[in-house]
């Protein structure tokens, strides 16, 4: 069946248009602003005229190659071209300042081609036992998953802990602002109409990440000279990824590999999450974890890694049960609808066939994607030699497109320029914007899932120590707590120490 | 030289990024080959936007499109959908509102945002303010529990709510809560609305073993029925499902609950009645358009063509209704 699958895809009626869904996810993937979620969503009228196979394979392309294009804006320009790169933004235009932007760029690709891959052999071997797993998941499950994704913003706070859970409460508050997820009322909203459904994630994302780098360029700017955008690499390996690089970072991209297809069928969590626990599960068994945030290839090594691997993974409660793992999959339910068919169990019975289409084209997809890369790749590091005063304002006129593209909104960009002062306050006295991000991705979900629990168990808290998974969670969040802390503990010896040697020769 | 190539590289993607921005949503007219068609004078002739209060891909806005796409091949000109989601698509509806009453705009004014959001956020417009073309398709609603389950019917239901001392329900938004709570009340048991996000949540946690029941959209349920996961006990409907004429209705169990909801177009008012009347034509022709019953079809939606003015005095009758509900609940 499979290999029949394959067969299809590589037809070229049919390949022409998984190529086309992956250039354009790529595309605007890459372009700041644009996301993948956007592309998918202007393709799925498209899809009304094409076979499922076409139809669903261009899709599932296109996410594939938007997740990973996200990425090189990231490592280029410091601006997360989608929200699932902006845990790579840090490490990966870290890179890029040393010189090293091609290979950031190809362990981005490396990491995002394993990690759909081993998702999508998770799909074919064991989606349903996946699927089951992923049932298990109520809301007191899901509370304490979100408890447990709390603990990555310490992860993500870089120096100084207390800024990072500074910016992760603010964080927190903004994703209050909307509708309470049980009464339907607004909360925060000053009465404005567009903001009852919230703040959007990209709109937060590209003003306080993206913007807001760029005012930070521009007050920069004009103390250094005239010079390019990135330095040059400074030997050939900079531009490569290499054997060595690969000893050092295949374990991680399994591990998060497995994480983010975990997360992936999970519904309703999605590939920015994903991303950051990847990173964050990097950073935490990483040999070197001082490096990350200043270019560490195991920290884009493990974002990417995990956030490709839910391009794969979120078809896995959805061809088995018919329940989109993220967004991007519930617009695919969309197109599946629009051919006929219905997503759920009875997919296997009435059109097996096209499932195996899907999955050899999501697999091919990577293959595709990774060869548009590297025919590209030059190109988009050339992009790092031209003048940042040529890049900087196109950057920030596809922002401003972009974020009105998302819902033909002005107000959006009103919020987004908000945002991007926000960001650069809280850049100027180092206050990690990431970890706003992260504790505004969480919010709205911790406090959904929580209230939800309790009123299931009309307010009794057993309701999070039932069953064994529950157990299991607390144990990993207590884990998760515990190496935080010793971490702490360690570098404050260490640095006590280091003062004491210090002082030593003084005496 | 490398400058000059770079910048023509740069410039052809930024057009890209104006493009998505600004015309992603013509790609549905475009592909149908409908051209502008001036015939001076004349109304229409010039592109029609159909303002959709849902994000794309969804039903709603699959729904549109397929509606779109009817009516061009009446009147002529491209029928174009703009999606203006979010406030519970309360912004889409009050983008019609605002919109300029020339007839070249209209758009989805479906029964939540109409006659329920009004009572629990602040919005600019009430059932008086639109001229309606009528609706489209009509939510079917259905109370289903888990394929293995023991209830085989509602009481069955309220017994195993008496004896466990309660139980959950899940149901995503609004009407659910007036079935599960109308159920509450009228049988003096403790069953809990647990409010989902989607209806896909609402399966899962059904599935899951994390509530004991659901109360659903049809369309949504179709398949689970189909494969046994889910058993429907009760229509929530006024009459029996056209798909399950065995499974008796809420009132016929007994129980006085119904809830019906429909999704309607409607225009800003103060349109001149002329061009009314040349958008209703092509309205009503679009039902009997069979590219248009094929995908309805294959979205699993039920058509249903009510009269703008019977839709109106629908949504005055339930805004009323729902004015009393919120006031006696406190909100």
């Amino acid at each position: 069946m499979l290999g029949q699958g394959f067969l299809t895809i590589l037809m070229p009626g049919n390949l022409i248009y998984l190529v086309g869904g992956v250039a354009l996810g790529l595309i605007m993937g890459a372009i700041p602003g644009l996301t993948a979620t956007m592309a998918i969503a202007l393709l799925v009228p498209l899809t009304l005229y094409l076979s499922p196979t076409q139809a669903i394979t261009m899709l599932l392309g296109a996410f594939n190659g938007g997740t990973f294009g996200g990425s090189i804006a990231a490592i280029l320009l410091a601006t997360p071209g989608t929200p699932a790169a902006s845990a790579t933004v840090g490490d990966g235009y870290a890179m890029a300042r040393q010189g090293k932007a091609g290979k950031a760029i190809k362990t981005a690709l490396v990491s995002s081609v394993f990690g759909c891959l081993t998702a999508c052999v998770l799909l074919v071997l064991i989606a349903e036992p996946v699927a089951q797993y992923a049932l298990q998941f109520g809301a007191a499950e899901y509370t304490i998953l979100m408890l447990f994704a709390l603990t990555i913003i310490a992860s993500a706070s870089g120096d100084s802990m207390v800024k990072g859970l500074m910016a992760g409460a603010v964080g927190l508050l903004f994703g209050v602002i909307g509708m309470d997820p049980v009464e339907t009322i607004p909360r925060l909203t000053f009465g404005a109409l567009k903001l009852s459904s919230g703040i959007d994630i990209v709109t937060m994302l590209i003003g306080s990440l993206a913007l807001s780098e760029i005012l930070v360029q521009i007050e920069s700017f004009h103390k250094r000279k005239q010079g390019a955008l990135l330095p040059p690499p400074s030997c050939p390996d900079d531009d490569k990824f290499t054997r060595k690089d690969f000893k050092r970072t295949w374990k991680t991209m399994l591990r998060s590999a497995l994480l983010g297809s975990g997360i992936g069928a999970l519904p309703g969590l999605g590939s920015s999450l994903a991303a950051w626990v990847g990173y964050d599960a990097a950073k935490r068994a990483s040999k070197h974890p001082e490096e990350f945030g200043k270019g560490s290839i195991e920290g884009i090594a493990g974002a990417e890694a995990a956030n490709n691997a839910v391009c794969g993974s979120n078809m896995i409660p959805l061809l088995t049960l018919g329940i989109p793992g993220d967004v991007v999959a519930a617009l695919i339910i969309g197109a599946f609808m629009l051919q006929g068919l219905t997503p759920g169990p009875m997919i296997f019975r009435e059109a097996a066939q096209d499932v195996y289409n899907i999955y050899a084209g999501v697999m091919v997809s990577n293959i595709v994607m990774a060869i548009i890369t590297l025919l590209t790749v030059k190109l988009f590091t050339k992009i790092s030699k031209l003048q940042p005063n040529v890049v900087l304002p196109c950057v920030c006129m596809f922002c401003i497109v972009g974020v009105y593209a998302l819902n033909s909104s002005l107000f959006d960009v009103g919020i987004m320029l908000a945002f991007a002062v926000i960001g650069y306050f809280l850049q100027k006295f180092h206050f990690p914007p990431a970890c706003m991000l992260v504790g505004f991705i969480l919010s709205p979900m911790l406090e959904k899932y929580f209230r939800t629990a309790m009123q299931m168990s009309r307010g009794s808290v057993s309701i999070f120590f039932k069953n064994p998974l529950d157990w299991v969670l607390w144990v990993i969040t207590a884990v998760s707590l515990f190496t935080i802390l010793r971490g702490k503990y360690k570098r404050y010896k260490a640095a006590k120490a280091a003062e004491k040697a210090a002082e030593a020769p003084a005496e | 030289m490398m400058k000059k190539k770079l910048a023509m590289v740069l410039s052809a993607a930024m057009l890209v990024g104006a493009l998505a921005g600004c015309g992603g949503t013509d790609s549905s007219s475009s592909s149908t080959g409908a051209k502008d068609t001036a015939k001076k004078g004349d109304f229409p002739t010039k592109t029609i936007t159909l303002i959709c209060n849902y994000g794309a891909g969804g039903g709603t806005d699959l729904a549109s499109r397929a509606l779109a796409s009817a009516m061009e091949k009446t009147l002529g000109v491209p029928v174009s959908v703009v999606n203006k989601p979010g406030g519970s698509a309360t912004i889409g509806v009050t983008e019609v509102l605002n919109a300029k009453a020339d007839g070249y705009t209209f758009g989805v004014c479906s029964y939540s945002p109409m006659v329920i959001a009004p009572h629990q956020m602040q919005v600019a417009y009430t059932p008086d303010s639109f001229d309606y073309l009528g609706t489209l398709s009509q939510y079917d609603y259905g109370v289903l529990v888990k394929g293995d389950s023991p209830y085989q019917d509602i009481d069955d239901l309220v017994e195993g709510a008496k004896a466990n001392g309660g139980l959950n329900m899940m149901g995503s938004g609004y009407p659910h809560p007036l079935v599960i709570e109308g159920l509450a009340e009228l049988t003096g048991t403790d069953i809990q609305f647990v409010n989902m996000n989607s209806s896909s949540e609402v399966v899962t946690g059904l599935l899951g073993g994390h509530c004991d029941a659901i109360s659903l959209v049809m369309s949504d349920a179709t398949s689970y029925i189909e494969s046994g996961e889910l058993r429907l006990i009760a229509s929530s409907n006024t009459e029996r499902l056209e798909d399950y004429p065995d499974v008796p209705t809420l009132q016929e169990q007994g129980y006085d609950l119904s809830v019906q909801s429909y999704m309607g177009l409607g225009l800003p008012k103060g349109v001149d009645p002329e061009r009314i009347a040349v958008l209703q034509d092509a309205f009503d022709k679009a039902f009997d358009d069979p590219d248009f019953q094929k995908t309805m079809e294959n979205l699993s939606i039920h058509v249903k063509h009510i009269s703008g003015e019977e839709f109106y005095e629908l949504l005055k009758t339930d805004y009323d209704f729902y004015a009393d509900y919120f006031a006696e609940k406190g909100e």
